[in-house]
């Protein structure tokens, strides 16, 4: 098990002199398993944000404080490896690399800690904040996409929020489903019963507030005849 | 707030002495703030995928793989219900359209 292996490598490494350097070496041999698939933006914590700079006192690192237990794998604080408490604490839900998401809590001179940060650790950050880059930037299209689908209901120059977007759909596809279950007759109910918003809070427009006794602003946005035959 | 002019350092302190707990107070709201505003994505989320047809039902699919699906959803809906639309699709023999799979398994 990774978790494992972290501590092996971890512990008989007697010669280490320092803890930094036993946690940069365990870093850099449970090396490269950082599971992408089933990263969720809910779980992991950015490593953007979270690399201090370089003289900061560590111990106060205001990240520590907002650390996303069941994120990537961190390694246990050098001083407490012998506690199980503390490691299951930092046992990961995600297989993945010992990141720098937790420091030491020693205050290290910088220019020791400088001379500790490898090149490989520096990589490895550099790819996981390219990774997480990525990922977001493939969440924003995949939300653009679906905002292409639904029906205009923002002012020419605006764009839906994320939030605004996934009510929207919701709305939507309860709307289509709708029809496609009540058959065309439905379409002319529209105006008078706003059905389709019902089941939802009332979502938030900033600044823009579609009116409710309509439910869509124009009927042309969406197929306009509905086939008979469903 | 009003200072003597004194020494450089005596006024940096005071002020930080008066704006720390103001600081925490602060980053605290808005703490809260943005939990409460992830966490009406994430119940959106939750929304969305609830009403995506997928088999099997209980496969909890990613936030990616949501907004993928909900868009193909309603291109498939809106292919559906357009009129002039009398053959079925317009795929190949072999591709099958995993929504009409999956409402034909769970009706």
């Amino acid at each position: 098990m990774k978790e494992n292996a972290t501590r092996i490598v971890y512990v008989n490494k007697p010669h280490v002199e320092t803890t930094t350097a036993a946690i940069v070496s365990a870093i850099t041999t449970s090396s490269s398993h950082y599971d992408q698939s089933s990263s969720d933006s809910t779980t992991i914590c950015t490593l953007n944000n979270v690399l201090p700079p370089m003289s900061y006192d560590y111990q106060h690192h205001p990240s520590l404080a907002n650390l996303q237990i069941g994120g990537p794998v961190v390694p246990p604080p050098p001083p407490v490896y012998g506690t199980s408490a503390d490691e299951h604490q930092y046992s990961p839900t995600v297989t993945g690399i010992g990141t720098s998401c937790y420091m030491p809590t020693e205050v290290k001179a910088s220019s020791r800690v400088r001379s500790y940060e490898s090149e490989r650790e520096y990589d490895y950050k550099k790819s996981a904040c390219d990774r997480e880059r990525t990922r977001m930037r493939d969440m924003n299209k995949a939300f653009d996409l679906l905002r292409n689908r639904l029906p205009k209901s923002k002012p020419p120059g605006k764009k839906l929020s994320k939030i605004e977007s996934l009510r929207m759909a919701i709305r939507y596809i309860r709307h289509l489903q709708a029809i496609l279950e009540y058959g065309p007759e439905y379409e002319t109910k529209l105006y008078t019963v706003p059905t389709c918003t019902q089941y939802l809070p009332p979502p938030t427009y900033y600044g823009y507030q579609p009116q409710y006794g309509q439910c869509w602003n124009a009927a042309a946005d969406y197929p306009p005849n509905v086939n008979n035959q469903y | 707030m009003e200072f003597d002019n004194g020494s450089n350092g005596f006024q940096i302190q005071s002020n930080q002495l008066n704006e720390a707990p103001l600081k925490k107070r602060i980053r605290s709201g808005a703490n809260a703030r943005e939990r409460d505003r992830t966490q009406s994505v994430n119940s959106a989320f939750d929304v969305l995928r609830a009403m995506i047809p997928i088999d099997p039902p209980d496969r909890k699919l990613s936030k990616i793989e949501t907004l993928q699906l909900a868009t193909k959803y309603i291109s498939h809906l809106s292919q559906i219900l357009t009129p002039g639309n009398d053959s079925e699709q317009e795929h190949s023999f072999y591709d099958v359209c995993i929504f009409c799979l999956t409402n034909k398994i769970h009706s």
